[in-house]
């Protein structure tokens, strides 16, 4: 594959390893800021990646709760399964999958902040019992095979350059029937918008260290070749330009906290995602979520409903 | 009232104040002395302004000023071609700013 961007390029001169400690050390470090900044711009449920929006006026926490219903609806956790979050953030969806299904839940993050706000909401929430959280990359992770019900990437994959070989080890890790679940952003096919710009470069690097953008073909294609079977994709863009606008809403109402915690982050912060809600509306980026299976799946995708099919 | 009443009152600063911030906050952004940057400079053919800057830009100005302002990417997007035009685009939105919050603005414009 080219590289598009050149955070891209500059990648691609590094070997694995190299690749493997640029991330940890460059992707954390954005997420390393104080957990109180992230509350404040993101909601209640901490979730750094889209929302599920119905209509234009839903407020954040509404748009976020129906993404982490439909997350769960796809992943399909039961008793006693293991779910595997890489990069789970302050642990939004581990921690609703811990308690709405009994499961058992593995994050993995890069940042010990993260980890540290997760474990403590897990305590909070009573499932401490069954929430295990690593400090680590996935490359460090020991995945033995058919070892893991369900795998999800929510705003991660990007992060990662060597998708080719994660998802190797994911559909070797999943048992027969595991389900892989990624919520991230694309570039579309065809070239639209300057991807080498001024603009491009503050997002993935000044901003977030590192990001690596597939076009979705390109994407499922690395998943099927790793074995897997796409079971269904749905566009959320327009949701992530709406997510994106609640999103720069916040950061404006609590500039001077944010600025007192880390000053000049908001700044950063209401660039980087003024870029990224522009390139959304225009569709010179992309948002979907993906589901893909290994072997035959347990649900039937064709019964899920869809709106006009009948009753 | 006119809109240069209203963003002075909102403010709490006179309205040729606001011009003064917004050329002070713009040579700051470029590194260029301010006197280079004059009401009747063209953002994008005196200044050099893309649509990267003129993101960077509004943000700045927001948060020295103290005004929310809708996404702009390209200065033809409302149609601002000097300096000039970008004072009065602030002006307004300041003018148009809930009085609660123009509480938040910041003098202290850089």
């Amino acid at each position: 594959m080219l590289a598009r961007t050149l955070a891209e390029r500059d990648a691609l001169r590094r070997t694995a390893e190299d690749q493997r400690e640029h991330e940890r050390q460059l992707v954390a470090h954005h997420y390393e800021h104080h957990p109180e900044i992230f509350s404040m711009v993101l909601g209640r449920e901490l979730l750094y990646s889209t929302g599920v929006f119905l209509r234009d006026d839903e407020d954040l926490d509404a748009a976020q709760s129906r993404k982490l219903a439909r997350i769960a609806a796809k992943l399909d956790v039961r008793a006693g399964e293991l779910l595997l979050d890489a990069g789970c953030g302050w642990g939004g969806i581990l921690l609703h999958t811990a308690q709405q299904t009994g499961g058992r839940v593995w994050g993995v993050t890069l940042s010990a902040k993260q980890r540290d706000v997760a474990l403590a909401r897990a305590a909070e929430r009573g499932v401490s019992d069954r929430v295990r959280i690593d400090l680590a990359h996935i490359d460090d992770l020991s995945l033995p095979p058919e070892s893991v019900d369900a795998v999800v990437f929510s705003g991660s994959i990007v992060h990662m350059h060597n998708r080719e070989a994660i998802y190797e080890r994911v559909a070797t890790a999943l048992r027969p029937g595991g389900r892989l679940l990624v919520s991230d952003c694309f570039f579309p096919q065809q070239l639209r918008g300057n991807r080498e710009g001024k603009a491009t470069e503050y997002i993935f690097v000044t901003a977030l260290g590192y990001c690596r953008l597939l076009a979705v073909s390109e994407e499922l294609a690395l998943m099927e070749r790793a074995g897997l079977d796409v079971l269904h994709v749905e566009d959320l863009t327009r949701s992530y330009v709406l997510t994106v606008n609640r999103w720069i809403d916040n950061v404006r109402r609590h500039r001077d906290r944010i600025d007192a915690l880390a000053p000049g982050f908001a700044r950063i912060l209401q660039t980087y995602m003024t870029i990224g809600r522009l390139s959304f509306h225009r569709r010179t980026a992309l948002e979907y979520m993906i589901l893909a299976v290994k072997g035959r799946p347990r649900v039937e995708v064709g019964a899920w409903p869809i709106p006009g099919s009948a009753a | 009232m006119s809109s240069e009443t209203a963003a002075a009152s909102a403010n709490g600063s006179p309205a040729s104040d606001i011009a003064l911030s917004v050329r002070r906050i713009l040579a700051t952004y470029l590194e260029r002395p301010i006197d280079e940057v004059r009401l009747d400079s063209q953002l994008e053919l005196d200044l050099e302004f893309d649509s990267f800057a003129m993101i960077e830009i509004t943000v700045a100005l927001e948060t020295e000023l103290g005004f929310s302002t809708q996404d702009v990417a390209d200065p033809q997007d409302l149609n601002l071609v000097t300096v000039g035009d970008l004072v009065a685009y602030v002006r307004s939105r300041l003018a148009a700013q809930p009085v609660e919050e123009a509480g938040h603005a910041r003098s202290h414009a850089r």
